[in-house]
């Protein structure tokens, strides 16, 4: 389809249309604290799945299903299915993990992972995976937290198999399907989390049960806050806490570190890289087989910089995993950030890598440097072109005098978001893409990401969300000169000024988003 | 069986384990000196200085990560403490889900060691041959279930209803049990119980609070799931000098009275939704230019504004203000004594007294959210957010002036958000060098002379030092000081702009002013140089009579940077 003929078809909230756009009321008094998409009756057609709450009921939770009709019809309003959660659930996800047709919705709580099979006779609906001590041991009164990460097929078997982060480590337990077709998850391993030293963790450090410091930084959020003790002569003053309990691990990323084929977990601690070999299918050593020093050590100091980040992708393609590190340059006089990218295999020179140091080489220099002015907020590897490659996508905020006088009267923050493609491992030295738009200065979660290509052009449309009450979806426009993006959105939406966007990945799903608002959730499938 | 940990005699010290450089500078007469190092060989998880056999001696017990227990005490007639062979005990069963404490259960001399778990509640008790091990299981229904990674110390054995018997208080997620101690003694195979049977008398909500990081998109990521819950709140509500419950269950308040008997009703003998109070003015929101509202749901304070030793409660929503005296019947939210309008909305409340005439006023503070004219010129230059402070004085106990008596306003210049985001460190290390300047230290007979002496670590950090014999002021800053405090802060300094120096100032000066009355001014009499802290964090100094003879020991209690697990224990005398 051509990039005229979509515009024609493309109508603001038209549905059916290249844009679906479905309501699907709430029940009364309920909310949405998180949505998804799976095949739970086993259709082929992706069905809404929502977990909601009663705002004035503690642990009044529950999951519903509701059923996609077909690829261009809506899914329903009301839900085909839903349950109650349990006090003790506090997160789920989607996925295969039973002998039945179509998904399951597995559900996790302090002792382990649960499957709820909609299908089954009552007493049989709920079948326990396996025992784990599970992270997240408290569940919240309100929410169910989404944890999709955890269904993964690690073992290249094209199963689901379930990561579980525990307070010392990851367990990892792989699904094995009988000759009846019965999955069981008997098979785990538990991989050993590297020990922290005292210091670094010192940027949330406890002492005798109490933190003395918290600090923490999101895209969009940069928090510190010190203990003191403040105990007055207030009546209603609570005593010490009975009892803090702070647990924590680093995230776990699976990629092919060594470059066999098969998946190994990579996690970073305040100095090092560690990564746990994958060595057969399913065999994980327990503890890391190999560790390298950060090249950008991540300790308080740099997990307060507003610029920081570190990413694990495969840059080149090569099947083995390469590093992205973003850290505020603080010798500079101006704002500016510097990405170091290091590719395995690329390194020249001083930022040769060796046998022993594939990664970051003897000396940690990386094989590509980015200079970015600005703080970023967030940095991404997404498909923008037509290549296979991710490319670059940073949303940043330059402080500009003038720019931000001139905000004063708009109420707005001006963002620029620049993409640098990849070049089978090599990224553009300086934005192909280059985007300046104003954010409205209000409470909500901006965003603006890469979707997809919907028009059929070849390159990735743009999801903005800008003002707290809009959403719009963008086109590249390629030409000599470059890539730019279109100022007229291909389409765009009206939604409460507090809803919150939920992006849904799916392999061969549908793509679009879902829009959570306080009565409604709006389903926007891109096709 | 090899010894848990290693006991390092002062003459093999250096050679066995990292003791302290000896240092030197001593004042003519009095003398510091090390008598002790302990290098334990086990993740010790807590510790604690307790008197487990009642023979005024107290024990150094250890609680490693696997569950062990193991407890040095002193040898009788040796000069240095802690010099026992070290006892280990019965290991805990399932160190992930215990909670521990330490109580005198039964009134006899010694405490216990009190551990809560999935299965149940039990004491253990010390002797020479077995250590310290399981004697008795208090009850099995008060299960502990959640997760806590290794035995952890809880003061969850407090003596909730004042019979001086410890009581039992049992997280329970988002409730706490109360399980008084008072039943009669159980009998089993003929033999009486060691201690007076519990029972659970109430169960009651408390506000869980949590924290979660939960992304993994980026490399840098930690997952953590935290959470804290408060320990029960027990306070005199009705002035039959018995304490009471307090309950926070979202926007309920409750109180249960404790029965002559010692035990509490099930069901709230008061109770307040404070939600149910409402300023039908229009709600305020965070806005630019606008005063800032935290939270729309109405605030609740409560102190004794008529001195009759009841505490009273004020609740404010907006723009109004309920005032409710209490009585001998305890909390009551029906009859007003005084309802109160202001003329702006609240960012806070307070009661204080202003005015030092043992009457809580009532302080409202309302905090100016910056225009985003301000905040865009915050971006590059200082900005200043403006805090409104209004008091109004407490007429008769039962209401407050219906104007404000006292009246002003504060800026707090701030630095230059672009400055406070390039380099927050540099903020954070400021306030981290004032917080240094609070100087850890203990206070105790540690010369046996019957006069309080002071230990403490120099500003540096690097060394122990000694007073004698002075008379020192009480603990922090607290009561009518805190409220002159504020007073003096808010309506009576002429300098009404603050800035972070400003502020960090005031803190070091707090410090500093504290040294100064524990020291009287003085030189230290003596000093001895502390670990290097590159590789051990000093988490502890404690002072306790290990021998019993009526002279405290000094202890610094360390950490090994390189490993959390490891503790490190140094025993000091004043001489």
């Amino acid at each position: 389809m051509s990039l005229a003929a979509w515009l024609l078809a493309c109508q603001v909230g038209a549905a059916p249309g290249p844009v679906q756009t479905v309501t699907v009321p709430l029940p009364a008094g309920l909310r949405a604290s998180a949505a998804t998409w799976g095949d739970i009756d086993g259709d082929g057609v992706a069905d809404l799945v929502l977990a909601r709450f009663d705002p004035k009921r503690r642990f009044a939770r529950s999951i519903a299903v509701h059923f996609g009709r077909g690829a261009r019809a809506a899914v329903s309003a009301k839900p085909d299915l839903e349950f109650d959660a349990t006090a003790d659930t506090s997160a789920f996800a989607v996925g295969d993990v039973h002998a039945d047709p179509g998904e399951e919705i597995v559900l996790f709580s302090a002792g382990g992972a649960y499957c709820w099979r909609p299908k089954a006779s009552e007493d049989q609906r709920f079948v326990r995976l396996f025992a784990a001590d599970f992270l997240w041991q408290l569940a919240d009164p309100e929410r169910i937290h989404p944890w999709s990460d955890g269904l993964r097929d690690l073992d290249g078997d094209r199963k689901l198999d379930v990561v579980v982060p525990e307070p010392g480590g990851w367990r990892l337990a792989f699904q094995r399907r009988g000759a009846d077709g019965a999955a069981s998850f008997a098979e785990s391993v538990v991989l050993t989390s590297p020990p922290e030293p005292l210091d670094d963790s010192a940027y949330m450090s406890l002492e005798n049960g109490s933190p003395e410091f918290r600090g923490s930084r999101r895209a969009d959020t940069l928090r510190v806050s010190f203990s003191l003790d403040s105990r007055t002569t207030d009546e209603l003053d609570f005593y010490d806490p009975l009892l803090d309990v702070v647990e924590r691990v680093p995230s776990p990323h699976f990629f092919d570190f060594d470059g066999d084929g098969d998946l190994d977990l990579v996690a970073q601690t305040t100095r090092r890289l560690w990564t746990y070999l994958q060595t057969g299918r399913g065999k994980f050593a327990t503890t890391a087989t190999q560790s390298a020093p950060l090249p950008v050590l991540a300790d308080r100091d740099r997990r307060l910089d507003a610029s920081y980040a570190a990413r694990a992708i495969d840059l080149d393609l090569d099947g083995r995993v390469d590093c992205a590190i973003f850290a505020g340059d603080k010798r500079s006089e101006d704002v500016r950030t510097q990405a170091l990218f290091f590719v395995q295999g690329q390194g020249r020179g001083d930022a040769a890598q060796t046998a022993e140091a594939p990664l970051f080489g003897a000396r940690g220099v990386p094989s590509q440097l980015l200079v970015i002015a600005g703080f970023v907020a967030a940095a991404s590897f997404e498909r923008v072109d037509a290549d296979p490659y991710p490319d670059l996508v940073v949303r940043c905020v330059r402080p500009d005098l003038i720019d931000q006088l001139r905000s004063i009267s708009s109420e707005t923050l001006d963002a620029d978001l620049y993409v640098y493609l990849n070049k089978k491992g090599v990224l553009s030295k300086k934005p192909d893409v280059s985007w300046r738009f104003p954010v409205r200065l209000r409470g909500f979660d901006p965003n603006a990401r890469f979707v997809g290509d919907q028009n059929g052009d070849g390159w990735s449309e743009l999801f903005v969300r800008a003002e707290p009450e809009h959403v719009r979806l963008f086109a590249l426009r390629v030409g000599r000169e470059g890539a730019s993006v279109f100022e007229k959105p291909l389409w765009e939406q009206t939604i409460a000024p507090e809803a919150e966007i939920d992006f849904p990945e799916r392999d061969g799903g549908p793509r679009g988003v879902i829009v959570r608002e306080r009565s409604q959730v709006l389903e926007v499938r891109w096709r | 069986m090899s010894a848990p940990f290693v006991l390092v005699p002062l003459a093999f010290a250096s050679a066995q384990a990292p003791a302290p450089p000896q240092t030197p500078p001593q004042t003519a007469g009095a003398v510091l000196e090390l008598v002790r190092t302990l290098e334990p060989a086990l993740d010790v998880a807590e510790y604690a200085f307790v008197d487990l056999d009642g023979d005024r001696e107290r024990e150094l017990v250890l609680i490693g990560a696997g569950g062990e227990l193991v407890v040095h005490a002193s040898v009788p007639d040796e000069a240095a403490p802690l010099g026992g062979k070290p006892k280990t005990g019965t290991r805990l069963a399932d160190p992930a889900h215990t909670l521990v404490t330490f109580a005198n259960l039964d009134g006899e001399a010694g405490e216990e060691l009190v551990v809560l778990s999935p299965d149940g509640a039990l004491a253990y008790a010390f002797d020479a041959e077995r250590g310290l091990a399981p004697v008795e299981r208090l009850t099995r229904r008060a299960r502990f279930v959640l997760r806590v990674g290794k035995p952890t110390l809880a003061d969850f054995a407090r003596d909730v209803n004042a019979d001086g018997r410890p009581d039992l208080v049992l997280p329970a997620g988002e409730k706490l049990e109360v399980w008084i101690q008072g039943g009669a003694k159980t009998v089993e195979n003929g033999t009486p119980a060691r201690y007076a049977a519990f029972q659970r008398t109430a169960v009651v909500a408390t506000q869980v609070s949590r924290w979660g990081a939960r992304s993994t998109n980026e490399l840098s990521d930690v997952l953590e799931s935290s959470f804290s819950i408060p320990n029960l709140s027990v306070r005199d509500v009705n002035g039959d000098q018995r304490p009471d419950l307090y309950v926070v269950d979202g926007s309920l308040r409750a109180w249960h009275l404790q029965r002559q008997d010692g035990s509490f009703g099930e069901t709230p003998d008061a109770s307040v939704d404070v939600s149910l109070f409402r300023d039908t003015i229009e709600e305020a929101k965070v806005r630019p230019g606008h005063t800032l509202a935290i939270s729309d749901d109405p605030d609740l304070d409560s102190r004794d504004l008529d001195g009759d030793g009841i505490p009273d409660y004020v609740i404010a929503h907006r723009r109004k203000v309920w005032v409710f005296a209490a009585s001998a019947k305890g909390p009551q939210f029906s009859q007003p004594s005084t309802i109160l309008k202001t003329a702006d909305d609240i960012t806070a409340l307070q009661l204080v007294d202003l005015d030092d005439d043992q009457r809580p006023d009532l302080l409202l503070v309302k905090v100016q959210v910056p225009t985003v004219a301000e905040l865009v010129r915050g971006v590059f230059g200082e900005w200043e957010v403006t805090i409104g402070a209004t008091g109004y004085e407490n007429v008769d106990g039962r209401s407050f002036s219906s104007t404000p008596k006292w009246k002003n306003e504060l800026a707090v210049r701030l630095p230059a958000i672009l400055k406070l985001f390039k380099n927050p460190e540099q903020f954070i290390q400021r306030f981290e060098e004032t917080a240094r300047r609070f100087r850890g230290g203990t206070i105790g007979d540690f010369d046996g002379d019957g006069r309080a002496d002071v230990a403490l670590v120099s500003s540096d950090r690097s060394e122990l030092e000694l007073w004698r014999g002075r008379e020192v002021p009480g603990g922090p800053l607290k009561g009518s000081a805190l409220d002159r405090g504020i007073a003096r802060v808010l309506f009576e300094d002429p300098n009404t702009t603050w800035d972070l120096e400003r502020i960090a100032g005031a803190f070091a000066g707090l410090a500093e002013r504290r040294a100064k009355e524990l020291t009287g001014s003085r030189p230290r009499e003596a000093a001895r140089t502390l670990r290097a802290r590159e590789e051990f964090k000093l988490v502890a100094l404690r002072n306790v009579d290990l021998d019993g003879d009526g002279k405290e020991e000094i202890l610094a209690v360390y950490r090994t940077r390189a490993s959390a697990g490891r503790l490190s224990v140094d025993v000091y005398r004043a001489r």
